[in-house]
């Protein structure tokens, strides 16, 4: 671990999702210079299918599904913006309110997604609530992970590296 | 990590405390995973209950400036200002210009203004307020 825990806590999702990559075989995934993005809430990109996405949701959060099938479809092509909280606290209201503002920063991102924290405050969760259906006419996907969704999508994505290096060999 | 300083008013409460029901985001700027660290080893930050609501114990705590150290933490900001001026005055690569690195350079000082900005709000507008807080998240 470095003294930096947020930038731990960034790598650590960067990992899971090079996993997602490498699982579903059809994800890149980029990681945003530190200039000009944070204040856009963007810290990584993956860029996948709508069934990827939905795969995720269903894993880490079954109950957002419902709300994030209605705009996503399996078979297009799409990216996602995560931006990351490295905190073991609930995720406030205002924080949400600064996730949701910063959709329309990232209009070309399709799936929108809020990871870390303990839960969302109750306050939150409503908010959170209101501001996927907002954006469901605008054709974004809003979702929330928490660190417990982040260890379940861990345990569903991990990757064997003997595999991927046993393919290299041949 | 996205990580933000925000200048927010919560409802005054009669008993002192926080609610997170009834909040005003007066304005909001980067902060980052370092500078915090570094604002925490200046002691300038400390923890706060907030309530989820007047009916509810459900509490969380959140990461505050400090209200006695604001003008502390704007003079840190100030001289981290100066700083940006000093680095590479002296070098001849100053007078090369490297697009990625003017724009490393202009993110850098947008990211301290901004936020020089906001702790300057706070002690100009709502010095003393203990319902307007500096609240990082």
């Amino acid at each position: 671990m470095s003294k930096n825990k947020g930038k731990d806590g960034e790598m650590r999702v960067l990992k899971l999702l090079a996993d997602v990559a490498v699982t579903d075989d059809k994800g890149e995934v980029l990681r945003l210079t530190g200039t000009n993005t944070p204040d856009r809430g963007g810290d990584l990109i993956l860029e996948s299918v709508g069934q990827t996405f939905l795969d995720l949701a269903t894993t880490a959060s079954p109950e957002q599904r419902a709300v994030i099938q209605t705009v996503i479809k399996p078979q297009e092509k799409m990216s996602a913006r995560i931006d990351v909280k490295t905190t073991n606290s609930k995720i406030t209201s205002d924080i949400v309110d600064d996730f949701a503002h910063n959709v329309k920063k990232n209009p070309n991102d399709k799936g929108q997604v809020l990871m870390g924290g303990k839960d969302l405050t109750g306050p939150a969760k409503k908010k959170f609530s209101e501001y996927q259906k907002l954006f469901v006419p605008s054709g974004k996907a809003l979702l929330y992970i928490s660190n417990e969704g982040l260890e379940r999508l861990e345990g569903r994505y991990a990757v064997n590296p003997n595999l991927i290096n046993n393919d290299n060999e041949k | 990590m996205s990580l933000n300083l925000s200048l927010i008013e919560f409802q005054n409460s009669n008993d002192g405390r926080l609610y997170e029901e009834n909040y005003q985001i007066i304005e909001t700027a980067d902060l980052g995973n370092d500078l915090r660290e570094d604002f925490r080893q200046q002691g300038l930050l400390k923890e706060v209950d907030l309530y989820e609501d007047e009916n509810s114990c459900d509490f969380t705590k959140i990461e505050v400036v400090d209200d006695n150290r604001v003008l502390q933490l704007l003079e840190s900001l100030e001289q981290k200002f100066r700083r940006l001026f000093l680095v590479g005055r002296n070098s001849a690569e100053s007078d090369i210009v490297v697009p990625k690195e003017v724009d490393a350079q202009m993110a850098e000082f947008r990211k301290i203004t901004n936020l020089h900005y906001l702790v300057k709000l706070k002690a100009q507008q709502f010095d003393g307020l203990n319902n307007c807080i500096l609240k990082l998240g």
